[in-house]
């Protein structure tokens, strides 16, 4: 389970980090744009992957690092200054931003309700040494 | 700005002193709250018709102002019609929560009197007539909007006020960011109307924090409550911005919760809706092991981050609304988690783990077992699909001893039930504390047995004796 999650994370972040790459290549897309100028969809992306790490995976340094390739998008849209792009990217830095504080709510009531379900079994919970970002 | 400050010091300096004197009157007339073993968490009988100080002080500080003559006076006159609009309202409030502190009476009258102060509200001017920047069509929907918003604001402060401090407070931090909202939009109409009572709540903290030495009371609670409503209103129609009722509603997120709890855990268990009961947040908290005085930092912090939300909200112009309401949805689901509500995780697994529809499946099969059973069928057929039967249900052994019938079959291990039939014999069951199946349906299961076989033997008798 904690394998298939982790898949799900990288496609997650593979989506945030390569998109703005794309952009600033001014590889221009008919099926991308309308997807990345709409707040919600930035919004639920960055959601899912800040609430992957903070919901499902075990306590401990991988779970911080998991935010860099987060704030690192984040900084590349802050970072815009291509006078097409900077009209843009910038928008969709609130909808990140909320998207990550999002993630983090959503990601604690998953660790609760999961601790819940099972106590034992999240009272014995270590990070786990299969985990390789 | 004088007379704002005016205002603020003069009812703090009346509240200050009016609210000593009230609780001197309410001893000599014995309105008094008495504690009890079960919601209450005095344990000595305390005052409690502070509303009345706190009112006095609002109505003492606006006759200064008109008397002083400010240039704010003439804003205060200008508005005076709409206060002698909603004055009847307010009257019709604050009287059904003193005849409450003083006498006893039923909840239905206390909801009809603040859906009709609510709806004189509405009439003399105090009307959401859009929410979201969308028009009501017609006046019917504004009406019943304003009264559902009004009466919910006055019952959410009513509920809350459980614990010493923890209503006032909360209602000075909702008057504490209507007036900065309102300085904020150049709103000077709306900033008078705040600050006097921001200034007498502050004065009655004084005598209600923990440990208080007298209560608000329903008349000052209901007042509060009706007062924050009617306010909030007013903030989300003359707002510059389309505010709608976004900002009032984080203001008072934290008392609107609780009602709003309170309401969906009473539907749960089949309570009705006005049975006071010791459940709701403030409760829970104290259950947790918080003192009193933690219990007011956790709420006053809860109501800290409402006002900043909505704060945020006006200087934005409800720029990011939908993003703000999704983190305060999921932020009080976090919350509530850890309040450890049973009803609500009860219903998560009655729906999610599948039991409502294992019992659907079951009632379903057993109503077609029973038909079977009453049908033409001897005893030892009986028998045969009762042993089919059995395992779907998660029993693992049975005696069945009827008439001239008794076998026996599986395991008797786990819990039994024995149904006794008189003159006939009697079926026991056994089912293993183990079994994985549902046990309401199991419990189904034996009531359908016994109803089943009752019916079958009745009509066996009645054959044998014709």
């Amino acid at each position: 389970m904690f394998g298939r999650w982790f898949y799900l994370w990288c496609i997650l972040v593979f989506l945030i980090l390569v998109v703005p790459i794309l952009h600033y290549g001014h590889v221009e897309s008919g099926t991308l744009y309308p997807i990345d100028s709409s707040r919600w969809i930035h919004f639920l992306i960055y959601a899912a992957a800040v609430a992957l790490p903070v919901g499902v995976w075990p306590r401990g340094p991988q779970m911080f690092l998991s935010m860099v390739p987060i704030f690192i998008a984040i900084a590349i849209d802050c970072s815009a200054s291509d006078p097409i792009l900077a009209a843009i990217r910038p928008q969709m830095i609130p909808a990140e931003m909320f998207g990550v504080g999002a993630g983090i709510l959503f990601g604690l009531n998953l660790r609760v309700m999961r601790k819940a379900r099972d106590p034992l079994r999240a009272e014995n919970e270590k990070p786990s040494s299969r985990l390789v970002l | 700005m004088y007379s704002l400050f005016v205002l603020a010091s003069a009812s703090l300096i009346f509240s200050l002193f009016l609210t000593p004197l009230v609780r001197n009157v309410a001893w000599h007339f014995g309105i008094v709250d008495q504690p009890d073993q079960e919601r209450k968490i005095h344990s000595s009988p305390i005052p409690r018709i502070g509303g009345v100080a706190i009112f006095a002080s609002v109505i003492g500080a606006y006759g200064l102002l008109l008397i002083v003559r400010f240039s704010s006076g003439a804003i205060v006159w200008a508005d005076l019609p709409l206060v002698l609009r909603i004055l009847p309202a307010l009257a019709v409030v604050f009287g059904i929560g003193l005849i409450e502190d003083i006498y006893a009476t039923s909840p239905w009258v206390r909801l009809s009197a603040e859906t009709l102060a609510s709806v004189l509200a509405w009439i003399g001017g105090i009307r959401i007539a859009a929410i979201n920047g969308y028009s009501f069509s017609g006046v019917t929907v504004s009406l019943i909007v304003t009264v559902l918003w009004i009466v919910t604001c006055t019952n959410a402060i009513n509920l809350i006020d459980g614990v010493d401090g923890l209503a006032a407070g909360v209602s000075l931090f909702a008057s504490i960011t209507m007036l900065l909202a309102a300085l904020l939009e150049h709103n000077y109409a709306m900033a008078l109307a705040v600050v006097p009572l921001a200034g007498a709540l502050l004065g009655f903290l004084r005598y209600n924090f923990t440990p208080a030495s007298i209560f608000l009371g329903d008349s000052g609670s209901l007042t509060l409550g009706f007062l924050l409503g009617c306010i909030g209103v007013i903030w989300a129609e003359k707002s510059t911005t389309t505010l709608g009722l976004t900002a009032p509603l984080m203001v008072l997120a934290v008392p609107l919760l609780d009602v709003g709890l309170a309401i969906a855990r009473r539907l749960v268990r089949g309570q009705p809706i006005f049975a006071a009961d010791d459940a709701h947040i403030h409760h829970k908290l104290l259950s947790l092991g918080l003192t009193p005085q933690r219990l007011l930092l956790v709420i006053y912090g809860a109501c800290a981050v409402g006002s900043v939300v909505s704060i945020l909200l006006t200087v934005n112009h409800n720029q990011n609304r939908d993003f703000v309401l999704v983190l305060v949805c999921l932020g009080a689901w976090l919350g509530l988690q850890h309040l450890g509500y049973n009803e609500f995780s009860t219903v998560k697994r009655l729906i999610f783990g599948g039991t409502i529809r294992s019992v659907l499946s079951a009632q379903l099969a057993l109503e077609a077992f029973e038909l079977e059973v009453n049908s033409d069928m001897t005893l030892e057929q009986s028998w045969d699909m009762l042993r089919n039967t059995c395992p779907r249900f998660g029993f693992s052994g049975m005696i069945f001893d009827l008439h001239d019938v008794r076998r026996e079959w599986g395991e008797n291990t786990g819990w039994q039930a024995r149904l006794d039939f008189p003159g006939h014999g009697y079926i026991s069951v056994w089912r293993d504390s183990t079994s994985m199946s549902s046990s309401a349906a199991a419990v189904l299961f034996i009531d359908c047995l016994s109803r089943a076989f009752t019916q079958k033997l009745t009509n066996l008798e009645l054959v044998n004796t014709e």
